[in-house]
């Protein structure tokens, strides 16, 4: 079988040795493998800095290696994903989505868009904004109907 | 990278708000900032999952005027709406409820989730009668502009009539029902419709023979008249095929009732089969899928995974409930105020087929609640709707509520 490594590079130039099998989950690295002439020191990777890749590659590897093939590894596989989500904190979850919607990883990006939306029940408003990192852009009059259209739900 | 969700692309955000299961968090989602209402306006009709109906119990006529919701798993939510105190439940129609204006003495239509509201004209000599129309439904394709939304109506068991949004009168339409005499005159309500839908934006119409009839509008005939008697639009015989069934079965312990409802894009007639003595009984029932090419029916047990909601008042509908597949589901009242002021079963009669097995009369539901009173329970499919042309008409009018 083989076993064959490729190199992959973030943005900030860290280096990242994984397996071809693992890398290939990624419908861009798999692309890029395919299309163009590697990077002397690995493919590059612009846009995922290393604290990223890192999660990304352990993500990866996991799900590379582990195949299941019963509903008892299923559930094992399910339990590591909920531990390897558990210890991200919000800010890592959100580039770890848009990461995983570069490199083309559909199992990431099902995964850690899910993560956000289980964070959202139970959320007021405000408490999305303060998630989102978003800002109240609403006029005073847009706010109030706003408010009013959705009241049932809130009050 | 930063970790602002503002550089989210549109496709991510689609992807986390497909997630969101509870219709609270589509509203706090849709609250956030003017680029998230606007994407949640843009796409709602498919961000929102499939949910089963919401019950709502009309207060009690000394109560308050706002209405509890119930969740179909029986919890009761409060998401009261106010309601000015003018206003009497009517019916259920998909998202909408009707109401009776007192004051205006005309018809409300009403998307609670949205607070929108559509004043629609009275029917010449009705305005009593409309306070207790049998059935309502709405047909709404599209977003909220003219003509693109049209309500039908039956009242007095037999009398139909529709309206398009921006039309100021109603169009009536004029059935040629096949002769049948109720089997027990003093038992069975002289119903000669039993049922309506609107099926690819025309009215569709099952009588008490089982006879379905399409209302075709006439290029060549007024749209609308101000008496029924002249220039009625006619509604076409469609399919009559189940005449001799539904005879045969009708005797002087058994009655069917008969359904219109769209599963998955066709016309389903379904036929239950009940006690005459015993309203809250399903004796059996039968499914037939609407073959408009050859004009007939063809019987089947394959609901496609859909749950069925029918009910003599409110509009009959189907959805998609992952827990709840292939079902059908009726709305029964079961004990009396008589007896018992303080309580009211309220029981789902779950018939048909559950995930392929056949079953009668399993109570899927139930109500018991001190607050509630014999008033009949309303049921709607808790959707927000999205206004893109709000409109004010001379005879219909589009307004929101504060």
């Amino acid at each position: 079988m083989s076993t064959k490594k490729i190199t992959l590079l973030s943005s900030d130039r860290e280096q990242f040795i994984v397996d071809e099998a693992v890398a290939i989950q990624s419908q861009t690295i798999k692309n890029l493998i395919e299309d163009t002439v590697p990077d002397e020191d690995g493919i590059p990777l612009p846009v995922v800095h290393s604290r990223i890749l890192a999660k990304v590659t352990e993500y990866l590897t996991k799900h590379a290696n582990y195949k299941p093939h019963n509903d008892a590894a299923k559930e094992e596989l399910k339990n590591w994903d909920v531990k390897f989500l558990g210890k991200l904190d919000n800010n890592t979850l959100f580039d770890l989505i848009l990461a995983a919607n570069y490199l083309d990883i559909k199992g990431l990006l099902d995964l850690t868009c899910q993560a956000v939306a289980d964070l959202m029940k139970g959320m007021s408003v405000e408490e999305v904004r303060k998630l989102f990192n978003i800002e109240n852009d609403f006029t005073p009059e847009e706010e109030e109907a706003v408010r009013k259209e959705n009241q049932w739900a809130f009050d | 990278m930063t970790s602002s969700v503002l550089h989210l692309p549109d496709d991510v955000l689609h992807l986390i708000v497909c997630k969101l299961r509870s219709l609270v968090c589509h509203a706090a989602f849709r609250s956030v900032c003017k680029t998230w209402r606007l994407f949640a306006q843009q796409h709602y009709s498919y961000l929102v999952p499939p949910q089963p109906p919401w019950l709502i119990f009309p207060a009690h006529a000394t109560a308050s005027t706002t209405y509890n919701f119930y969740t179909f798993d029986g919890v009761r939510q409060f998401f009261d709406v106010e309601v000015p105190e003018e206003y009497t439940i009517g019916r259920g129609s998909g998202t909408w409820l009707t109401f009776w204006d007192t004051k205006v003495e005309r018809v409300r239509v009403w998307n609670p989730l949205s607070s929108i509201h559509i004043l629609l004209p009275s029917i010449p000599g009705t305005e009593t009668i409309l306070k207790k129309f049998d059935k309502f439904v709405v047909s709404t394709p599209g977003p909220l502009i003219k003509n693109n939304m049209i309500f039908g109506v039956f009242y007095k068991g037999e009398k139909l009539a529709y309206i398009k949004l921006g039309q100021e009168r109603w169009t009536h339409v004029e059935v040629d029902f096949l002769h049948q005499p109720p089997v027990v005159p003093s038992l069975e309500p002289e119903f000669k419709i039993h049922d309506i839908v609107f099926y690819q934006g025309k009215l569709h119409v099952v009588d008490r023979s089982g006879m379905v009839f399409v209302c075709e509008e006439d290029a060549h005939a007024p749209h609308y008249n101000d008496h029924h008697r002249r220039c009625p639009v006619k509604a076409v015989k469609l399919i009559d095929h189940l005449h001799d069934k539904i005879q045969k079965i009708n005797h002087e312990a058994v009655i069917t009732m008969l359904y219109l409802v769209e599963v998955k894009g066709r016309l389903m007639v379904l036929l239950r089969y009940k006690a005459i003595a015993n309203d809250s009984s399903s004796l059996g029932w039968s499914f037939f899928k609407v073959d408009f090419s050859k004009r007939n029916l063809r019987s089947t047990k394959d609901l496609e995974g859909h749950s069925l909601f029918l009910s003599g008042g409110d509009a009959s509908m189907s959805t998609i409930i992952p827990y709840h597949k292939d079902s059908v589901f009726c709305k029964v009242n079961e004990g009396s105020s008589l007896m018992n002021p303080y309580s009211l079963k309220c029981k789902f009669i779950v018939s048909g087929y559950i995930r392929g097995e056949s079953v009668c009369n399993k109570h899927l539901f139930q109500v018991d609640d001190w607050n509630l009173t014999d008033l009949q329970p309303v049921w709607i499919i808790p959707r927000t709707t999205t206004v893109m042309h709000a409109q004010r008409e001379r005879g219909v009018q589009l307004i929101r509520m504060n």
